[in-house]
């Protein structure tokens, strides 16, 4: 059987996982970096913070509407032990707990905090309130990486059998984070810190690498070579023009001229957001497109008489 | 409403390699699933149906099948034209055609020009005799010449080459290999993996197993070339040059008396008559007996010396004949009695025994010749007829069932286009010739024939075996001296006139230049009466208007027949045509009681006997349908002919067995109308009574829950030999005297008439052939249509599909989807270097032209292609047909014109047809 | 005691005569088939080989197809059977998109071959396969129902129908574990090879070649 393309997963997964990397790297980004408190704040929660339940929500409804049997969908953590779809589904829960906790005591409704009671805040300025955002970066890790395991672990495409998968995939969401935290941090008459745009711009720049390093290794290994060849083909203008060069070499510049140009930070930043989502996008939906099952022998060897 | 599952046991006959016996799963009264009978231990193939047997369900429900009888509103005919169907009642259908019937008896069964007013085609090949229940009956009591030369296709697909000659030479219709005793094969195309039914399949993988050989000469790499141990991408048409060249290998290079079986071809053959110079047998001038050459005598003495006719097969045993001069040359004194009685009176001429005439014959076709005519190298040509002749095992015997016979584990095999066509007795010729020549003719582990149809009795070989002639079997061949031949043709095909090899027997007319009716209507030679449209045309499971070639041509012609009743399945190209279609029960929904085992076409030969049931599987059929055996007794009823209906049935006619005979007596009362059920109870006691020697005895009950009845079948029975030699008869090869004395009078016959258009092929009937450049025939064609041979550079063949041949799955969806695992379904196969050349990638669009017209398809490239050959799988081309015209795809039908330059002499034609290819 | 197949390439002509008795056995939807068989061509012309390969679920020693799945629907039995356990499947596709062979199918929704059901699609329907992986279970359904004294890949009731329905009777099923099954005295004449080797997944499939 020659080589041949899946088509079990698609635009709708693509979407899950640009979704979780952007849910899951917001608050990971935000928390590890303190600035969350300069990204917003509504009804006392973390705005940040929303936006990575409602990207995570829209993620794992996205991934839901995807399945044959969307209303068994709690079954999906029964086997940690071996699926990383089941670790990444008990990750996904565990953050939304967590976060949801974590953000509960400051809930601020006509003036009252009706759980201000728990002895901790959405900043973690507790002890309790550390070790819950503690849990939740775990998790928030998990939720990121888990995409690019799943299809690196097992899966019999070649193309996405390495490393480099997961890796892009969570370079890739803190790209999509960073930008997005930024635009945050402008719509919230926050400065743009130095930090933020130098990570832009090296964290884009590992991921050229990471793109750059999958694509120059085992050219020839069966299934990867007609996914490169489908590539360079097919997704020609998509994947290089769009994902490396729009999504990835772009914003890398965006982020070092941010980081020398403080006053064009904003800016640069709102044009990096859309780059980099999409071309988050785009990279997890190429990658999936040019999936390639390996070529399946007939054993045969030619007969001479 | 039935609930629970069962099995009803019944027959596959949907090719006609079969009957497959299955059970169909029956869940809650619903058919859902069909599965191998098991049960059945005395199948060859343990009992298993092939892949189109599964579609039997969908068959059976399928939605696009016709539901009620229709008749047509629109008068005009046409491929543009909807018939403007509507629903009528199975009543005034049937009073509609009996009424038309009625005409025909009233004013005359024959029309101005001679020919049968009533005309009837069913399918191809057989097939169709198993699913019309007791029509055939009908057929047998109108009582009036009834024409079936309007083929479904005969002169331009069947392989009349192969049954004519075949049962001609050894009472072959078909010819299979012995392959349970067989080691090697030489195919040429010979596509048995795909059309050998379930017991060739069965038996072949079992050869290959136990490590037989089969090489497979073919143009391309079909399904057979590819499990063959070895393909040789012959070109097209060249086949007859290299068996030419294996028999010069064997008789020219070996010492032909070490390599060949000498005790067969001096026992049981003509080699040793001597011929005249006129090239008939030089005979003794009172008794006309053939003379052959006594070496002891010193003289030429009558071939039946001594022996009486007994001869024996034992080589330890000295026999008169093996004193037979084979070789050499000498002077005779007798008679050649040529044409019309024609006396050749010879004092002392010379004369040589057939096979020396033979051998000098072969002298210039030598490997190399062949070499540059077939593109099969002269090594290959020497290496393969080495290894035939090793393998040959002449001397060898073996017992079956207490009878030593011959052993000879070597066969030949042809496929379609190579027998049939121009160059289809050539090649028919030398490989019978070849299996002569080391006695693997009707031995176990040579080739065999299966059937017969043109000699009686039908349902036995052995039986039709009765001494001739010269010491050669007896043959049922229309006549051709002055007094006796038929000279206005009594079918629209002629096959009485033109054929003196196909009889005059219930299938002859089919067997014949089918192609004529079409040819000549509208436009016959001068003198000749021109085919008319008949004025009724019952056609049935059947689509003869894509069938055919030319099918411009065919459906021009059919917008003239004034009134075409079509037993239908579903709407198809032809009963487009129709003005009446009647939706018969099929395969699952009717009865009927069909002969099993013993030995049947294709390599259906069994260690049994018998005869297994078809039945209604399911209590409600689906549609408004109606078993066959019920509009036979109905149209009888109605036309007043039931009393010779019923007497016809009580003869065997349509039942395959008499239910009247002096040792029972189930048979029907003249008078009554009897029910499908009612009739095929009395055949199955019949059947089982006559099997069993009144033994036993069975009832429709009894086979509806058993399915079939076996009595064993002596394997002596696979093969002529015992029965050749118990009567001392000779086989008439190699030299074709006979057939060269009966072309030179159907020549005077048809030249007396100042018919001259069917000269060339009376250059068929050749006592040994020579070679002819038959590609070039081929080539020629263009020119005929105006055009220019060398544009049109490519051969394009044909290749069978097992998942829709015999054409019964066109309209089913499932095989669709199970068929185009199978390369080359739905496209057009092209060889992939030549295809780049022309800046053609797999999957594109292109155009397949031919004189005639143009095709597009998707192209399929393959190295499994001779680089100027391409191949378009199966026969589609449909427009009517549901879900199969859902499929543009190349179909040669469309692309071969019917000319006469393509027609042999007996009536068939080859699909190939040379085109061009270029991107769409 | 592990169920296994051993495939006689030799003798097998790509009818499909196995693919649409599967079909037809476990009531697959338009297009689905759990036992297909593929037309491969290898070579260029002349020197060109055709060989045709059953192809299914190879129901692996180590299959992959096992861990991948979050909810355990996808299990293996003592006997290596592996199959899907549809009440516990969310038709996820991790499994289809792990396994090598392409042996996983999902339909999502009643398809049938004339836009309506026909009497036999509708009395066969299996509403528990919607939704959800499905694949070859090595016809457990009939392998399971063997009685004491009955062997499946010998009695044709209790064995796979592909390999019952096969009209050059180039598929066996038994026993791997059983040095005198039938499937273990092939194995030991002919030492067929299995596919993707290199994989190590140990597929209980066996093709014998040559």
């Amino acid at each position: 059987m020659p080589a041949q393309l899946q088509h079990e997963w698609d635009l709708y997964h693509a979407t899950w996982f640009t979704l979780m990397g952007i849910g899951g790297g917001v608050f990971l980004v935000a928390r590890l970096l303190r600035i969350e408190r300069g990204l917003g704040v509504w009804l006392g929660l973390p705005v940040v913070d929303l936006v990575s339940f409602v990207a995570i929500g829209i993620g794992g409804l996205v991934l839901v509407w995807s399945l044959g049997r969307p209303l068994r969908m709690l079954r999906a953590v029964l086997k940690p032990g071996t699926s990383w779809i089941s670790r990444g589904a008990i990750a996904d829960f565990i953050f939304l707990v967590t976060g949801g906790l974590l953000i509960l005591p400051s809930l601020e409704l006509a003036g009252v905090k009706p759980f201000a009671a728990l002895p901790w805040d959405a900043w973690a300025s507790t002890g309790a309130g550390k070790a819950i955002e503690v849990v939740g970066l775990l998790a928030s890790a998990i939720v990121i990486v888990y995409a690019g395991l799943v299809l690196a672990d097992k899966a019999a495409i070649t193309f996405w059998r390495s490393w480099l998968i997961p890796a892009q995939f969570v370079l890739s969401s803190l790209t999509m984070s960073i930008a997005t935290v930024m635009v945050m941090a402008t719509l919230n008459g926050t400065p743009v810190g130095l930090l933020e745009c130098l990570l832009l711009g090296k964290v884009s720049l590992l991921l050229l690498l990471a793109i750059a390093w999958h694509l120059a290794t085992e050219r020839a290994k069966p299934g990867k070579a007609e996914s490169l060849a489908r590539l360079s083909t097919r997704y020609r203008w998509l994947y290089f023009g769009g994902v490396v060069g729009a999504g990835t070499l772009l914003p890398a510049l965006l982020g070092f001229i941010a980081a020398a140009a403080p006053s064009e930070r904003a800016a640069l930043g709102i044009a990096a957001l859309p780059l980099t989502v999409a071309g988050g996008f785009f990279l997890r939906l190429v990658t999936l497109r040019v999936g390639y099952f390996p070529p399946v022998s007939g054993m045969l060897r030619l007969r001479k008489r | 409403m039935a609930t629970g599952t069962k099995k009803v046991p019944t027959y596959c006959y949907q090719c006609v390699a079969g009957p497959d016996l299955l059970n169909v799963v029956v869940e809650d009264g619903v058919a859902t699933k069909v599965e191998p009978n098991f049960g059945v231990t005395e199948h060859p193939a343990g009992g298993r149906p092939c892949v189109r047997a599964y579609s039997l369900v969908q068959k059976l429900y399928n939605p696009n099948r016709v539901k009620a009888p229709m008749k047509r509103t629109n008068p005009r005919k046409g491929k543009d034209q909807d018939p403007g169907w509507v629903e009528i009642t199975w009543d005034e259908a049937l009073d509609l055609l009996a009424g038309k019937l009625r005409g025909i008896r009233e004013a005359g069964f024959v029309d101005e020009h001679g020919y049968p007013k009533l005309a009837v085609t069913f399918g191809a090949g057989g097939t169709a005799p198993a699913y019309l229940g007791g029509f055939p009956a009908f057929m047998s009591a109108w009582g009036g010449p009834l024409d079936q030369g309007i083929g479904s296709g005969q002169g331009m697909k069947c392989v009349h080459s192969e049954h004519l000659y075949g049962e001609y030479w050894h009472r072959a219709f078909t010819v299979a290999p012995d392959m349970p005793n067989n080691t090697y094969v030489l195919s040429f195309g010979n596509n048995g993996d795909v059309s050998g039914g379930v017991i060739g399949i069965w038996r072949h993988a079992e050869a290959r197993g136990r490590g037989a050989t089969w090489i497979q000469f073919e143009p391309h790499m079909s399904v057979t070339a590819a499990t063959a141990a070895e393909w040789v991408p012959i070109r097209p048409k060249t086949d007859a040059a290299v068996l030419y060249a294996i028999m010069h290998v064997t008789l020219r290079e070996h010492d032909w008396r070490t390599v060949c079986d000498v005790p067969f071809l001096s026992r049981m053959t003509n080699a040793p008559y001597l011929v005249g110079p006129n090239g008939y047998y030089m005979r003794d001038p009172v008794s006309r007996t053939p003379l052959v050459w006594d070496e002891k005598a010193g003289a030429a003495v009558p071939f039946d010396v001594g022996h009486g006719g007994a001869t024996t097969q034992d080589p330890q045993t000295p026999t008169e004949a093996d004193g037979f001069a084979l070789d050499g040359e000498y002077t005779v004194s007798g008679i050649e009695v040529g044409p019309d009685e024609e006396i050749i009176t010879h004092a002392s001429v010379t004369a040589r025994p057939s096979l020396q005439l033979l051998r000098d014959f072969l002298a210039p076709y030598t490997p190399e010749w062949a070499q540059q005519i077939s593109d099969v190298s002269a090594d290959t040509i020497r290496r393969v007829t080495r290894e035939f002749l090793a393998h040959a095992r002449v001397g060898a015997t073996i017992d079956v069932e207490g009878t030593t016979l011959p052993l000879r584990p070597v066969a030949i095999l042809l496929g379609k286009s190579i027998n049939n066509g121009w160059g289809g007795y050539e090649c028919c010729w030398a490989r019978t010739v070849m299996a002569a020549l080391v006695g693997a003719l009707e031995v176990p582990g040579g080739i065999l024939g299966t059937t017969i149809r043109l000699n009686r009795p039908s349902s036995n070989r052995m039986e039709s075996v009765r001494p001739g002639p010269d010491g050669f079997m007896a043959q049922p061949l229309n006549a051709t001296s002055k007094e006796k031949w038929q000279a206005r043709p009594t079918s629209r095909s002629a096959h009485k006139t033109l054929v003196p090899l196909v009889s005059d027997g219930s299938w002859s007319g089919a067997l014949s230049p089918a192609q004529l009716p079409w040819l000549f209507m509208d436009d016959a030679p001068a003198k000749w009466p021109e085919p008319t449209p008949p004025e009724v045309w019952i056609v049935g499971r059947s689509n003869p208007a894509i069938s055919n070639w030319d099918t411009n041509l065919i459906i021009e012609k059919l917008r003239k027949f004034p009134f075409v009743a079509a037993f239908a399945y579903t709407q198809d190209e032809t009963n487009w045509f129709a003005d009446l279609v009647l939706p018969d029960s099929t395969d699952l929904e009717s009865f009927q009681l069909f002969r099993v085992g013993a030995t049947k076409y294709v390599e259906s030969y069994w260690d049994h006997q018998g005869v297994a049931l078809r039945q209604p599987v399911v209590e409600t059929l689906p549609f408004d349908t109606k078993d066959l055996t019920d509009v036979g007794t109905e149209l009888a009823r109605r036309l007043g002919l039931l009393e010779r209906y019923n007497e016809a049935l009580n003869r065997g006619v349509a039942l395959g067995v008499p239910l009247r005979t002096p040792h029972y007596d189930r048979g029907l009362d003249p008078a009554k109308a009897y029910t499908s059920a009612e009739i095929w109870d009395r055949a199955c006691q019949a059947a089982t009574l006559s099997l069993s020697n009144g033994a036993e005895e069975h009832d429709l009950a009894w086979f509806r829950e058993h399915g079939t009845y076996t009595v064993p079948f002596s394997r002596l029975n696979w093969y002529l030999h015992p029965e050749m030699t118990k009567k001392g008869l000779r086989y008439e090869l190699p030299y074709q005297e006979r057939l060269k004395r009966i072309g030179g009078e159907l020549k005077n016959r048809l030249h007396e008439q100042d018919i001259r258009w069917w000269d060339t092929q009376l250059e068929e009937y050749q006592a040994l052939p020579p070679w002819k450049d038959f590609p070039k025939i081929w080539e020629d064609v263009a020119e005929r249509f105006g055009k220019k041979p060398e544009d049109y550079g490519l051969w394009l063949l044909t290749s069978r599909s097992m998942q829709y041949s015999w054409g019964s799955q066109a309209s089913l969806p499932l095989m669709a989807d199970v068929a185009r695992h199978v390369r080359g379904h739905f496209g057009v196969m092209m060889n992939n270097t030549y295809a780049k050349s022309l800046g053609i990638a797999d999957g594109d669009d292109v155009w397949v032209e031919s004189p005639i017209g143009k095709q597009r398809g998707e192209a399929m490239l393959r190295a499994g292609c001779r680089p100027d050959v391409v191949v378009a799988i199966g026969q589609f081309g449909h427009w009517a047909t549901p879900v199969a015209s859902d499929k543009e795809s190349v179909n040669l039908n469309m692309l071969e014109p019917i000319d006469l330059s393509l027609i042999d002499a007996t009536g068939s034609g080859s699909d190939l047809i040379r085109v061009k290819v270029y991107k769409a | 005691m592990r169920w296994g197949m051993v495939v006689d390439m030799r003798k097998c002509v790509g009818c499909q005569t196995c693919t649409v008795a599967c079909h037809e056995e476990n009531a697959l939807p338009p297009n689905v088939f759990w036992r297909h068989v593929v037309d491969v061509e290898v070579g260029e012309y002349p020197d060109v080989r055709r060989t045709f390969m059953p192809m299914g679920c190879q129901h692996c020693a180590e299959p992959p197809c096992v861990p991948v799945c979050p909810t355990g629907a996808s299990q293996q039995r003592k006997d290596g059977i592996v199959f899907v356990q549809y009440d516990m499947c969310i038709g996820c596709g991790y499994c289809a998109i792990a396994c090598p062979y392409r042996a996983r199918h999902m339909v999502q929704d009643h398809t049938w071959y004339f836009g309506e059901a026909t009497p036999s699609e509708k009395q066969a329907r299996e509403p528990e396969r919607h939704g959800v992986m499905t694949k070859c279970t090595f016809c457990k359904h009939r392998v399971d129902k063997a009685p004491a004294g009955a062997t499946p890949g010998v009695d044709p009731e209790y064995t796979p129908v592909c390999v019952s329905s096969c009209i050059a009777n180039a598929m066996h099923f038994g026993d791997l574990d059983d040095p005198n099954s039938n499937v273990s005295k092939l194995r030991q004449e002919h030492e067929p090879g299995v596919l993707l080797e290199e994989l190590g997944l140990k597929p209980s499939l066996f093709y014998i070649t040559e």
